[in-house]
């Protein structure tokens, strides 16, 4: 299993990684609760918080991996077998992905590296394209659990299932576009559907993880399959405290924006997602920030994304 | 001091109210390598400054740098940059390259005017037919000096005696195989299609040509092919016309005959300079020894045919722009930007150039080519022992004429060639282990395939600069941190406030500006944010993210979305297909799909 391995392969790094990654943690966070640490993920915007806020993020490598199957049969979701071919290797963190291609570029496919399992399948230009009768949130939802059980996913009992629609709005002087936590079947005139994203996301105890399967079906002509899953398959999970989320992000916050310029006010915690950093097991929080311009006091607000720790 | 003084708050006005263009002197090494940033404004690089008899600093320098005074405390500023374009007499060896065997091809009848023949095995020419033909053109380098091209064919008739000649034109209109008809090409004038002949043939019949049989022709379409490299017009085609003749139509040999030795194709023979070429693009042409710039003389008309070339002191007005654009044949035309006419040679030795209308006459095609120093000789084909030149004595107040000269032995005879930068992209350094700037060469690429002169920034950049790079590019793209009212530069930010004090219309020139930052679109339409504030400035299109962004997902994001619009996509179309290049991606962290575009949505630079 994609977990399974990953964990007893680094294991004995985690103690190295652990250390060396607390002394950053310690180094980053004067005030935090006594039983978190929390650290900036991505960029630290340098207008508001302090030049000693450290972040972390984790870079993509790319690389080409001599030892990786040249070409391979994808089975495609309307069941048909396209030959790929390898194209390059991505190294994120602890995740290592060969990357292949048809030769028409049409379709693209990722498979780890340890397990061989397909992780994304992406097909452009109406390689594939959903049947004509596919047009209420039910039949799609029929379809897309099809083509997962394509791929041998067929238990879905410890997932919930969401759905997307990203919808394009143009206004007589803008365009932008709105994303809707749900079916819209609802367009407007000046509203045109640009994406359906139909997930499956690993719950524990009603936070999300990042364990995600996910089918998106893009209007200009594209469908993309992920199958990002089986990392809290056997993780141990550590409570997380919602109090003492709340308090380890506002003692970050407030502690880390740049006081010359900006006074703090209040935080607004959007969403929290249960990831992994290198081996560790973190929560991901989103952060709306309020502040006070210091110069003429109008309201400033700013968004990061934070990890959460336990000590 | 006293100098010292005015020169600070000359910068100062300079620093606020700057309507400055950046011009680099062409050339491979004139842009910025990867390593390498432009220079940026600062008071401890003044290395030199010049005043007029009134004591005002007319123009002053830093290290690669000139600053000209353009009146009402405006500067231009010109920066001279290394080694440049060289262009030498040698040339390589010929080389012959074929076109793809695998034509578009169908005919237009005056008899069924609605009728598409794409899908017939054959391909009429005659006195009720056109012929049309597409074939992909193979890649040439950029130096190559087209000696010849050709068209082949195979025809045959069903008559066993005759002839018929057949010209052969550009189509200048795209067209469909499997759908253009006479009347849809008869909707443009002259049917889309060219007026003058490349080149002719004459297809005799005989005995033993036939359909099992047909013989082979060709036809020049040298002049064709060298306009498609140019760029002075696009690949639509060819089009076989009638001419003459007692035959009056001939069949080819089309694609769908499925008789592959018979189909069209064409061959190119070409040689290669020893050196680079000046990219098509607009320049300025500065004299080395007057550090004056060429111009159309302003006792005549801009327009007027037959008006003298002077050189006179840098304005950035359209009369000193030229359009540089090399003919792959060896030569340039200079067109002006003012006019449209062309740089013109005398027939006499020490007579003015002129502009006149361009008609590709000899005197009308330069060679250019670089000099040990750095700066360039410009030569007529017509007289390739004399240079364009500033003329003899000093310059007065009614400038000096440009004529054509022997070899001069101060450097009256050597230019500079400098452009205009169109688009700009500035990224702070990198901080926090974050490359801001890592899109910036793929990014300079895309745009490179819409024609654009990009310059590349990693370093401080003022917010009064940034203000002035939008003002005077075509494209502004920045990484940076950000919020919903400021985006960060290095030591000071960039705020809606600052924008807001600006002139009206202060960016009415810039067609493109992409804040490459978190939530500069927050609040979207309506709401106060850097999107809207720098939209109320004219900005044609500008784009902003409504939530924060992540800095890799923003780099991969801005070069999808800028290969989509070098691709020729329209704004939204480049955003939507960004979107898709970061939905493939396997980072989970999707943002940049919050974008927010304030003015026009279908625009699509050119």
């Amino acid at each position: 299993m994609y977990n399974h391995n990953r964990m007893r392969q680094f294991l004995g790094l985690a103690l190295v990684v652990f250390v060396s990654f607390s002394t950053l943690l310690f180094s980053s966070c004067n005030n935090t609760s006594s039983s978190l640490q929390v650290v900036m993920w991505g960029q630290a915007d340098g207008t508001v918080f302090k030049s000693s806020v450290k972040s972390v993020e984790n870079a993509t490598n790319q690389y080409q991996d001599e030892e990786a199957q040249k070409e391979k049969n994808v089975t495609l979701v309307n069941g048909e077998i396209e030959k790929v071919y390898y194209v390059e290797s991505h190294k994120k963190g602890q995740e290592e992905l060969a990357v292949y291609s048809s030769k028409n570029g049409n379709i693209t496919c990722s498979y780890d590296r340890e397990t061989n399992k397909l992780i994304k399948l992406s097909a452009k230009n109406n390689a594939i394209i959903v049947p004509d009768n596919v047009k209420s949130e039910v039949d799609y939802k029929a379809w897309v659990e099809g083509v997962l059980a394509l791929y041998g996913v067929e238990d879905l009992s410890d997932y919930r299932y969401s759905c997307k629609t990203a919808v394009v709005v143009s206004n007589e002087n803008s365009t932008y576009k709105e994303t809707h936590a749900y079916f819209y079947s609802d367009q407007k005139a000046n509203e045109r559907i640009s994406s359906l994203e139909f997930s499956y996301t690993k719950y524990i105890e009603d936070y999300p993880t990042t364990d995600r399967i996910e089918v998106s079906v893009l209007t200009s002509g594209s469908i993309i399959v992920k199958f990002d899953e089986h990392r809290f398959d056997d993780s141990v999970y550590i409570s997380f405290d919602e109090s003492d989320i709340h308090t380890a992000v506002e003692s970050f916050v407030s502690s880390s924006i740049n006081a010359g310029e900006y006074k703090y006010d209040t935080i607004n915690i959007t969403n929290k997602v249960l990831t992994h950093y290198d081996t560790e097991v973190c929560m991901q929080v989103y952060v709306e920030i309020n502040m006070l311009n210091r110069g003429d006091h109008t309201p400033v607000t700013t968004m990061v994304t934070l990890l959460v720790f336990e000590k | 001091m006293k100098r010292m003084k005015k020169f600070l708050s000359l910068l100062l006005a300079c620093m606020l109210m700057l309507n400055g263009t950046v011009l680099y002197a062409v050339g491979e090494e004139a842009l910025p390598s990867e390593t390498e940033t432009a220079p940026d404004v600062a008071l401890s690089d003044v290395v030199d400054e010049k005043y007029d008899a009134g004591d005002e600093i007319v123009e002053w320098r830093e290290e690669g740098v000139k600053h000209y005074y353009l009146g009402d405390g405006k500067y231009q500023a010109v920066v001279q940059v290394g080694d440049m374009v060289n262009q030498a007499q040698s040339r390589s060896t010929s080389t012959t390259v074929n076109s793809s065997r695998y034509p578009l091809d169908t005919y237009l009848s005056s008899f069924y005017k609605d009728v598409c023949y794409g899908e017939s095995d054959e391909v009429w020419v005659g006195s009720y037919y056109v012929g049309l033909f597409y074939n992909n053109r193979p890649t040439l380098p950029a130096n190559a000096v087209i000696e010849s091209a050709t068209m082949h064919f195979s025809y045959y008739y069903h008559v066993s005696t005759g002839s018929m000649t057949v010209g052969a034109y550009a189509v200048e209109e795209y067209w469909d195989e499997y759908t253009v008809t006479w009347n849809e090409m008869d909707a443009y004038p002259d049917m889309g299609i060219s007026t003058t002949a490349s080149g002719t043939v004459t297809l005799a019949a005989s005995s033993t040509n036939s359909e099992t049989n047909p013989t082979r022709a060709s036809v020049s379409i040298t002049d064709i092919v060298r306009s498609w490299y140019s760029k002075e017009r696009s690949n639509e085609g060819i089009a076989l016309k009638r001419i003459s003749g007692s035959n009056t139509s001939v069949i080819l040999k089309s694609y769908e005959s499925e008789d592959e030795d018979h189909y069209a194709y064409y061959t190119i023979t070409y040689s290669t300079l020893d050196g680079n070429v000046v990219p098509k693009g607009e320049y300025y042409l500065q004299n080395a020894k007057f550090e004056k710039f060429a111009e159309i003389d302003d006792d005549a008309s801009a327009t007027t045919d037959g008006a003298i070339i002077e050189i006179w002191n840098f304005n950035a007005e359209a009369d000193q722009k030229w359009n540089i654009t090399y003919l792959y044949n060896g030569y340039y035309k200079i067109i002006s930007t003012a006019s449209g006419k062309a740089l013109t040679a005398p027939t006499s030795t020490n007579a003015s150039i002129t502009q006149n209308v361009y008609t590709g006459t000899d005197k009308q095609l330069w060679v250019i080519k670089k000099n040990t120093d750095g700066t360039y000789k410009l030569s007529p084909k017509s007289n390739q022992s004399q240079y364009m030149a500033a003329g003899a004595g000093l310059i007065t107040a009614r400038g000096r004429n440009v004529e054509m000269r022997e070899e001069q032995s101060d450097n009256r005879d050597d230019w500079e060639i400098m452009i205009l930068y169109d688009a700009t992209l500035v990224a702070i350094p990198a901080g926090s282990g974050h490359p801001h700037d890592a899109s910036f060469l793929d990014v300079q690429t895309a745009l490179g395939n819409r024609g654009y002169v990009t310059n590349r920034i990693v370093t401080e950049v003022t917010a009064s600069g940034c203000s002035a790079y939008i003002a005077t590019s075509k494209v502004f793209y920045s990484r940076s941190h950000g919020n919903t009212t400021a985006i960060q530069l290095n030591n000071e930010t960039l705020t809606v406030t600052k924008i807001n004090n600006l002139e009206a219309n202060a960016f009415a020139d810039c067609k493109l500006v992409v804040y490459g930052a978190c939530l500069t679109g927050k609040g979207r339409e309506g709401a106060i944010n850097l999107v809207n504030a720098t939209y109320a400035k004219g900005v044609t299109s500008v784009i902003g993210f409504e939530l924060s962004v992540n800095c890799e997902e923003m780099n991969m994001w801005a070069t999808a979305f800028f290969n989509a619009i070098g691709q020729g996509k329209s704004i939204e179309k480049a955003c939507e297909a960004a979107d898709a290049k970061i939905t493939e991606d396997w980072d989970d962290i999707i943002t940049t799909d919050s974008w927010y575009i304030a003015g026009s949505k279908n625009t699509v630079l050119n």
